[in-house]
Protein backbone atom coordinates (compact mmCIF):
# COMPACT_ATOMS: atom_id res chain seq x y z
CA UNK A 1 0.00 0.00 0.00
CA UNK A 2 1.19 3.48 -0.32
CA UNK A 3 1.05 6.30 2.18
CA UNK A 4 -1.35 8.24 -0.01
CA UNK A 5 -3.89 5.58 0.25
CA UNK A 6 -3.40 4.78 3.83
CA UNK A 7 -3.94 8.86 4.32
CA UNK A 8 -7.26 8.66 2.01
CA UNK A 9 -8.65 5.57 4.90
CA UNK A 10 -7.59 6.76 7.38
CA UNK A 11 -9.71 10.16 6.11
CA UNK A 12 -12.85 7.46 6.63
CA UNK A 13 -12.78 6.37 10.33
CA UNK A 14 -15.25 6.76 12.67
CA UNK A 15 -16.59 10.98 12.61
CA UNK A 16 -17.63 11.06 16.03
CA UNK A 17 -13.89 10.39 16.97
CA UNK A 18 -12.67 12.72 13.90
CA UNK A 19 -15.38 15.57 15.76
CA UNK A 20 -13.52 14.62 19.18
CA UNK A 21 -10.57 15.33 18.41
CA UNK A 22 -11.40 18.56 16.11
CA UNK A 23 -12.75 19.66 19.38
CA UNK A 24 -9.76 18.98 21.45
CA UNK A 25 -7.56 21.25 19.20
CA UNK A 26 -10.38 24.02 19.75
CA UNK A 27 -10.08 23.89 24.06
CA UNK A 28 -6.47 24.47 25.16
CA UNK A 29 -5.13 21.82 27.73
CA UNK A 30 -4.24 23.43 31.03
CA UNK A 31 -0.19 22.74 30.96
CA UNK A 32 0.91 19.53 33.04
CA UNK A 33 2.40 20.75 36.00
CA UNK A 34 5.83 22.30 36.22
CA UNK A 35 8.41 19.65 37.11
CA UNK A 36 9.25 19.52 41.07
CA UNK A 37 12.58 19.12 42.50
CA UNK A 38 12.79 15.83 44.41
CA UNK A 39 13.99 17.26 47.19
CA UNK A 40 10.81 19.36 47.83
CA UNK A 41 8.98 16.32 47.25
CA UNK A 42 10.81 14.58 49.70
CA UNK A 43 10.20 17.68 52.23
CA UNK A 44 6.64 17.07 51.62
CA UNK A 45 6.83 13.55 52.42
CA UNK A 46 6.98 14.43 56.84
CA UNK A 47 3.37 15.71 56.27
CA UNK A 48 1.97 12.99 54.66
CA UNK A 49 1.49 9.46 55.34
CA UNK A 50 3.30 7.17 53.54
CA UNK A 51 1.09 4.56 53.74
CA UNK A 52 -1.87 6.36 52.47
CA UNK A 53 0.32 8.65 49.28
CA UNK A 54 2.73 7.25 47.15
CA UNK A 55 5.09 10.04 45.72
CA UNK A 56 6.44 9.60 42.38
CA UNK A 57 9.65 11.50 41.57
CA UNK A 58 8.20 12.72 38.23
CA UNK A 59 4.98 14.96 38.86
CA UNK A 60 3.10 13.92 35.44
CA UNK A 61 4.39 9.80 35.96
CA UNK A 62 0.87 9.23 37.45
CA UNK A 63 -0.77 10.83 34.48
CA UNK A 64 1.24 8.62 32.20
CA UNK A 65 0.69 5.38 33.66
CA UNK A 66 -3.44 6.24 33.57
CA UNK A 67 -3.03 7.09 30.37
CA UNK A 68 -0.60 3.93 29.52
CA UNK A 69 0.65 2.09 32.22
CA UNK A 70 3.23 0.30 29.94
CA UNK A 71 4.96 3.80 29.31
CA UNK A 72 7.33 3.52 32.33
CA UNK A 73 8.89 0.30 31.79
CA UNK A 74 10.10 1.42 28.60
CA UNK A 75 10.17 5.53 28.81
CA UNK A 76 12.41 7.03 31.64
CA UNK A 77 11.89 10.72 31.73
CA UNK A 78 13.69 13.14 34.07
CA UNK A 79 14.00 17.28 34.02
CA UNK A 80 17.03 16.72 35.49
CA UNK A 81 20.51 16.53 33.96
CA UNK A 82 22.04 14.98 36.64
CA UNK A 83 19.26 11.94 36.97
CA UNK A 84 19.76 11.58 32.58
CA UNK A 85 23.35 11.34 33.45
CA UNK A 86 23.32 8.73 36.14
CA UNK A 87 21.18 6.64 33.76
CA UNK A 88 22.92 7.26 30.20
CA UNK A 89 26.47 8.54 31.49
CA UNK A 90 28.60 11.72 30.82
CA UNK A 91 29.52 11.14 27.07
CA UNK A 92 26.41 12.15 25.26
CA UNK A 93 27.19 15.99 25.25
CA UNK A 94 24.21 16.66 27.57
CA UNK A 95 25.43 18.88 29.58
CA UNK A 96 26.28 21.17 26.56
CA UNK A 97 22.71 21.11 25.23
CA UNK A 98 21.96 24.38 28.17
CA UNK A 99 21.01 27.60 27.76
CA UNK A 100 22.51 30.99 29.68
CA UNK A 101 20.18 31.44 32.36
CA UNK A 102 17.38 30.13 33.97
CA UNK A 103 15.55 27.27 31.25
CA UNK A 104 13.78 24.37 31.51
CA UNK A 105 15.08 20.49 30.32
CA UNK A 106 13.09 17.30 30.20
CA UNK A 107 15.11 14.22 29.27
CA UNK A 108 12.89 11.20 27.57
CA UNK A 109 15.32 7.80 27.06
CA UNK A 110 13.47 5.02 25.39
CA UNK A 111 14.22 1.26 25.45
CA UNK A 112 13.19 -1.21 23.25
CA UNK A 113 11.66 -3.44 25.86
CA UNK A 114 11.33 -3.75 29.83
CA UNK A 115 14.52 -4.00 31.36
CA UNK A 116 17.50 -2.06 32.81
CA UNK A 117 17.38 1.56 31.63
CA UNK A 118 20.99 1.67 31.88
CA UNK A 119 21.39 -1.18 29.86
CA UNK A 120 22.91 0.24 26.45
CA UNK A 121 21.70 -2.79 23.88
CA UNK A 122 17.93 -1.85 25.02
CA UNK A 123 18.76 2.08 24.04
CA UNK A 124 16.62 2.98 21.52
CA UNK A 125 16.81 6.93 21.77
CA UNK A 126 16.97 9.86 23.84
CA UNK A 127 15.05 13.10 23.32
CA UNK A 128 16.20 16.07 24.77
CA UNK A 129 14.42 19.33 24.92
CA UNK A 130 15.54 22.89 26.61
CA UNK A 131 13.65 26.15 26.40
CA UNK A 132 14.15 29.23 28.37
CA UNK A 133 10.33 29.50 28.39
CA UNK A 134 7.77 30.26 31.07
CA UNK A 135 7.64 26.33 31.09
CA UNK A 136 9.14 23.35 29.42
CA UNK A 137 5.94 23.36 27.33
CA UNK A 138 6.62 26.99 26.27
CA UNK A 139 8.98 26.16 23.41
CA UNK A 140 7.27 27.85 20.22
CA UNK A 141 6.35 31.55 21.93
CA UNK A 142 8.07 34.36 20.20
CA UNK A 143 11.14 35.57 21.86
CA UNK A 144 11.85 31.96 23.57
CA UNK A 145 14.97 29.91 22.81
CA UNK A 146 14.57 26.54 22.18
CA UNK A 147 16.61 23.46 21.65
CA UNK A 148 15.92 19.89 20.46
CA UNK A 149 17.77 17.05 20.09
CA UNK A 150 17.06 13.71 19.10
CA UNK A 151 19.90 10.73 19.64
CA UNK A 152 19.42 8.01 17.56
CA UNK A 153 21.06 4.73 19.23
CA UNK A 154 19.58 1.88 17.17
CA UNK A 155 18.89 3.46 13.51
CA UNK A 156 15.40 4.71 14.50
CA UNK A 157 14.34 8.06 13.66
CA UNK A 158 10.43 7.41 13.85
CA UNK A 159 9.50 10.32 16.86
CA UNK A 160 11.33 13.31 14.20
CA UNK A 161 10.26 14.40 10.95
CA UNK A 162 13.29 13.25 9.25
CA UNK A 163 12.86 15.59 5.58
CA UNK A 164 13.31 18.78 8.02
CA UNK A 165 17.12 17.22 8.63
CA UNK A 166 17.85 16.81 4.94
CA UNK A 167 20.44 19.09 3.44
CA UNK A 168 23.41 19.29 1.32
CA UNK A 169 25.22 21.52 3.11
CA UNK A 170 28.15 20.41 5.50
CA UNK A 171 30.57 22.15 7.59
CA UNK A 172 33.63 20.41 9.81
CA UNK A 173 33.83 20.92 13.66
CA UNK A 174 37.02 19.47 14.67
CA UNK A 175 36.08 15.79 14.26
CA UNK A 176 32.94 16.43 13.29
CA UNK A 177 31.19 16.56 9.93
CA UNK A 178 27.75 18.34 10.57
CA UNK A 179 25.06 18.27 7.91
CA UNK A 180 22.72 21.35 8.57
CA UNK A 181 20.62 23.79 6.92
CA UNK A 182 19.19 27.08 8.35
CA UNK A 183 16.04 29.18 7.35
CA UNK A 184 13.60 31.55 8.63
CA UNK A 185 9.57 31.55 8.70
CA UNK A 186 9.38 33.40 5.39
CA UNK A 187 11.76 30.82 3.54
CA UNK A 188 9.73 28.01 4.95
CA UNK A 189 6.62 29.30 4.28
CA UNK A 190 7.84 29.92 0.61
CA UNK A 191 8.17 25.84 0.71
CA UNK A 192 4.85 25.63 2.26
CA UNK A 193 5.97 24.44 5.17
CA UNK A 194 4.43 25.93 8.53
CA UNK A 195 6.42 24.87 11.34
CA UNK A 196 3.99 26.65 13.83
CA UNK A 197 6.81 28.18 15.50
CA UNK A 198 6.45 31.73 16.39
CA UNK A 199 10.65 32.30 16.60
CA UNK A 200 11.86 33.23 13.18
CA UNK A 201 15.37 31.66 12.93
CA UNK A 202 15.65 27.69 12.85
CA UNK A 203 18.54 25.49 12.43
CA UNK A 204 19.21 21.79 11.83
CA UNK A 205 21.96 19.46 12.32
CA UNK A 206 22.68 16.38 11.84
CA UNK A 207 25.98 14.41 13.43
CA UNK A 208 27.52 11.64 14.64
CA UNK A 209 29.13 11.91 18.52
CA UNK A 210 29.97 8.07 19.75
CA UNK A 211 28.92 6.17 17.23
CA UNK A 212 25.66 7.55 17.60
CA UNK A 213 23.31 10.20 15.36
CA UNK A 214 22.24 13.62 16.59
CA UNK A 215 19.41 15.28 15.30
CA UNK A 216 19.10 19.09 16.49
CA UNK A 217 16.62 21.74 15.86
CA UNK A 218 17.26 25.06 17.08
CA UNK A 219 14.24 27.84 17.11
CA UNK A 220 15.72 31.48 18.45
CA UNK A 221 14.38 35.37 17.44
CA UNK A 222 18.51 35.36 17.83
CA UNK A 223 20.09 34.65 14.13
CA UNK A 224 23.29 33.34 15.84
CA UNK A 225 21.75 31.04 18.13
CA UNK A 226 21.99 28.06 16.02
CA UNK A 227 25.73 28.56 15.66
CA UNK A 228 25.97 29.53 19.16
CA UNK A 229 24.82 25.73 20.35
CA UNK A 230 26.67 24.40 17.82
CA UNK A 231 29.87 25.79 18.61
CA UNK A 232 29.03 24.67 22.45
CA UNK A 233 28.21 21.42 21.77
CA UNK A 234 31.38 20.50 19.71
CA UNK A 235 34.27 22.80 19.92
CA UNK A 236 33.25 23.65 23.71
CA UNK A 237 33.72 27.98 22.49
CA UNK B 1 -27.79 27.85 13.90
CA UNK B 2 -27.92 24.43 15.13
CA UNK B 3 -26.11 21.89 12.35
CA UNK B 4 -30.05 20.22 12.43
CA UNK B 5 -30.82 23.91 10.91
CA UNK B 6 -28.30 23.74 8.22
CA UNK B 7 -28.27 20.17 7.14
CA UNK B 8 -32.77 21.59 7.07
CA UNK B 9 -31.99 24.30 4.28
CA UNK B 10 -30.08 22.12 2.60
CA UNK B 11 -32.70 19.66 2.12
CA UNK B 12 -35.13 22.57 1.63
CA UNK B 13 -33.10 23.74 -1.63
CA UNK B 14 -32.86 27.36 0.42
CA UNK B 15 -29.70 28.98 -0.40
CA UNK B 16 -28.85 30.30 2.74
CA UNK B 17 -27.50 27.06 3.55
CA UNK B 18 -24.12 28.04 1.66
CA UNK B 19 -24.26 31.02 3.95
CA UNK B 20 -24.49 29.65 7.36
CA UNK B 21 -22.25 26.79 6.48
CA UNK B 22 -19.58 29.03 5.92
CA UNK B 23 -20.27 31.18 8.83
CA UNK B 24 -20.20 28.55 11.09
CA UNK B 25 -17.64 25.89 9.42
CA UNK B 26 -15.65 27.88 7.08
CA UNK B 27 -13.01 28.61 8.96
CA UNK B 28 -12.63 24.96 9.91
CA UNK B 29 -12.85 23.60 6.61
CA UNK B 30 -10.34 26.56 5.54
CA UNK B 31 -7.54 25.04 8.24
CA UNK B 32 -8.02 21.74 7.04
CA UNK B 33 -7.25 22.84 3.70
CA UNK B 34 -3.99 24.95 4.36
CA UNK B 35 -2.39 22.04 6.51
CA UNK B 36 -2.74 20.06 3.43
CA UNK B 37 -2.22 22.33 0.88
CA UNK B 38 0.27 24.78 2.46
CA UNK B 39 -1.59 28.43 0.78
CA UNK B 40 -3.87 30.54 1.67
CA UNK B 41 -5.31 31.04 -2.25
CA UNK B 42 -5.82 26.99 -3.41
CA UNK B 43 -7.40 26.56 0.70
CA UNK B 44 -10.02 29.20 -0.51
CA UNK B 45 -10.71 27.48 -3.47
CA UNK B 46 -11.37 24.41 -1.90
CA UNK B 47 -13.55 25.70 0.43
CA UNK B 48 -15.59 26.98 -2.07
CA UNK B 49 -15.52 23.52 -4.14
CA UNK B 50 -16.19 22.08 -0.71
CA UNK B 51 -19.63 24.08 -0.59
CA UNK B 52 -20.19 23.30 -3.71
CA UNK B 53 -20.11 19.72 -3.38
CA UNK B 54 -21.85 19.37 0.00
CA UNK B 55 -25.26 21.47 -2.04
CA UNK B 56 -25.10 18.49 -4.12
CA UNK B 57 -24.72 15.94 -1.87
CA UNK B 58 -27.10 16.89 0.49
CA UNK B 59 -29.84 15.65 -0.24
CA UNK B 60 -29.60 12.78 -0.10
CA UNK B 61 -27.02 12.49 2.55
CA UNK B 62 -28.20 13.94 5.88
CA UNK B 63 -24.95 13.66 7.83
CA UNK B 64 -25.22 13.57 11.66
CA UNK B 65 -22.15 15.21 12.39
CA UNK B 66 -21.95 18.54 9.91
CA UNK B 67 -18.64 19.77 11.18
CA UNK B 68 -17.01 15.83 10.37
CA UNK B 69 -18.64 15.79 6.78
CA UNK B 70 -17.55 18.97 5.43
CA UNK B 71 -14.13 18.22 6.64
CA UNK B 72 -14.07 15.63 4.83
CA UNK B 73 -14.96 16.91 1.64
CA UNK B 74 -12.56 19.61 2.20
CA UNK B 75 -10.16 17.49 3.17
CA UNK B 76 -10.20 14.85 0.24
CA UNK B 77 -10.32 18.33 -2.14
CA UNK B 78 -7.14 19.70 -0.52
CA UNK B 79 -5.42 15.90 -0.69
CA UNK B 80 -6.78 15.38 -4.49
CA UNK B 81 -5.48 19.18 -5.52
CA UNK B 82 -2.80 18.50 -3.51
CA UNK B 83 -1.55 14.78 -5.57
CA UNK B 84 -2.38 16.82 -8.65
CA UNK B 85 0.22 19.48 -8.15
CA UNK B 86 3.21 17.19 -6.65
CA UNK B 87 2.70 13.78 -9.19
CA UNK B 88 6.19 15.17 -10.67
CA UNK B 89 8.07 16.59 -7.62
CA UNK B 90 8.56 17.19 -4.23
CA UNK B 91 7.39 20.20 -3.36
CA UNK B 92 7.71 20.46 0.97
CA UNK B 93 4.58 20.95 3.10
CA UNK B 94 3.23 19.78 6.17
CA UNK B 95 1.44 16.89 4.30
CA UNK B 96 4.50 15.80 3.44
CA UNK B 97 6.19 15.28 6.50
CA UNK B 98 2.72 13.94 7.20
CA UNK B 99 2.51 11.10 4.28
CA UNK B 100 6.48 10.28 5.31
CA UNK B 101 5.31 8.74 9.10
CA UNK B 102 2.29 7.79 7.60
CA UNK B 103 4.74 5.48 5.29
CA UNK B 104 6.64 3.83 7.87
CA UNK B 105 3.28 1.45 8.35
CA UNK B 106 3.16 0.31 4.74
CA UNK B 107 5.29 -0.98 2.45
CA UNK B 108 4.99 1.43 -0.24
CA UNK B 109 3.80 -1.50 -2.87
CA UNK B 110 1.24 -0.47 -5.17
CA UNK B 111 -1.38 -2.52 -4.48
CA UNK B 112 -4.87 -3.29 -6.01
CA UNK B 113 -7.24 -1.93 -3.50
CA UNK B 114 -11.13 -3.69 -3.61
CA UNK B 115 -13.96 -1.77 -1.84
CA UNK B 116 -15.03 -4.26 0.49
CA UNK B 117 -11.09 -4.69 1.69
CA UNK B 118 -10.92 -0.78 2.57
CA UNK B 119 -14.27 -0.71 4.27
CA UNK B 120 -12.66 -3.79 6.21
CA UNK B 121 -9.44 -1.75 6.72
CA UNK B 122 -11.18 1.70 7.54
CA UNK B 123 -13.37 -1.11 10.35
CA UNK B 124 -9.81 -2.09 11.72
CA UNK B 125 -8.29 0.99 12.37
CA UNK B 126 -11.35 2.52 13.82
CA UNK B 127 -11.34 -0.56 16.45
CA UNK B 128 -7.76 0.05 16.74
CA UNK B 129 -8.73 3.33 17.78
CA UNK B 130 -10.88 1.99 20.19
CA UNK B 131 -8.25 0.24 22.35
CA UNK B 132 -6.00 4.24 22.68
CA UNK B 133 -7.28 6.42 25.31
CA UNK B 134 -9.07 9.68 24.12
CA UNK B 135 -5.74 11.94 24.51
CA UNK B 136 -3.78 9.25 22.03
CA UNK B 137 -6.92 8.95 19.93
CA UNK B 138 -7.20 12.70 20.14
CA UNK B 139 -3.42 13.76 19.08
CA UNK B 140 -3.19 10.64 16.22
CA UNK B 141 -6.37 11.98 14.18
CA UNK B 142 -5.54 15.77 14.77
CA UNK B 143 -1.57 14.20 12.72
CA UNK B 144 -3.25 12.11 10.20
CA UNK B 145 -6.32 13.53 9.92
CA UNK B 146 -5.99 17.01 10.60
CA UNK B 147 -2.23 17.02 9.70
CA UNK B 148 -2.35 19.59 11.95
CA UNK B 149 1.65 20.39 12.57
CA UNK B 150 3.35 18.86 15.63
CA UNK B 151 3.98 21.97 17.43
CA UNK B 152 0.77 23.20 17.31
CA UNK B 153 0.03 19.78 18.64
CA UNK B 154 2.42 20.01 21.67
CA UNK B 155 0.67 23.78 22.50
CA UNK B 156 -3.03 22.43 22.85
CA UNK B 157 -2.35 19.62 24.73
CA UNK B 158 0.20 21.27 26.92
CA UNK B 159 2.88 18.34 25.75
CA UNK B 160 6.98 19.13 24.63
CA UNK B 161 6.99 18.71 20.92
CA UNK B 162 9.41 15.49 21.66
CA UNK B 163 6.66 13.99 24.11
CA UNK B 164 4.33 14.68 21.01
CA UNK B 165 6.89 12.69 18.17
CA UNK B 166 8.06 10.34 20.56
CA UNK B 167 3.96 9.52 21.65
CA UNK B 168 2.99 9.28 17.45
CA UNK B 169 5.72 7.41 17.12
CA UNK B 170 4.52 4.73 19.45
CA UNK B 171 1.41 4.67 18.06
CA UNK B 172 2.23 4.14 14.47
CA UNK B 173 3.95 1.09 15.69
CA UNK B 174 1.12 -0.06 17.73
CA UNK B 175 -0.84 0.84 14.40
CA UNK B 176 1.59 -1.40 12.13
CA UNK B 177 1.42 -4.25 15.07
CA UNK B 178 -1.97 -4.49 15.19
CA UNK B 179 -2.98 -4.49 11.85
CA UNK B 180 -0.56 -7.14 10.54
CA UNK B 181 -1.82 -9.31 14.07
CA UNK B 182 -5.51 -9.13 11.76
CA UNK B 183 -3.97 -10.05 8.57
CA UNK B 184 -3.35 -6.41 7.12
CA UNK B 185 0.15 -6.24 5.77
CA UNK B 186 0.07 -2.78 4.30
Amino acid sequence: MKKEELFNIIGEVDEQKVAAAGMAMNTKKKSRPVWVKWGAMAACLCLVVVGALTMFPYENWTEHQADDPNWSKTHFETAELSEIEAVCGTDLLLDKIALSGDYHSEYILEITEEGDFKNTDLWSNLSVSVTNGKDIHDQSSEGVDNVFCFISFDGDTGAINLPLWESDTTMELNEYSVQYSEKTNEEYAAEGITLGHKQNYHGYAVFTHNGYTYYLSTNSDNADFFDSIINQMLTGE
Amino acid sequence: MEDREIVNLYWERNSNAIKETASKYGGYCKTIAKNILGNNEDAEECVNDTYLNTWNSIPPNRPNVLSTYLGKITRNLSFDRFRHRHADKRGGGEIELVLDELGECVSGADSVEQEVEKKELVRAINSFLDTLSQEKCNIFLCRYWYAIPVSEIAIRFGMSEGNVSVTLNRIRSKLKNYLKERGYDL
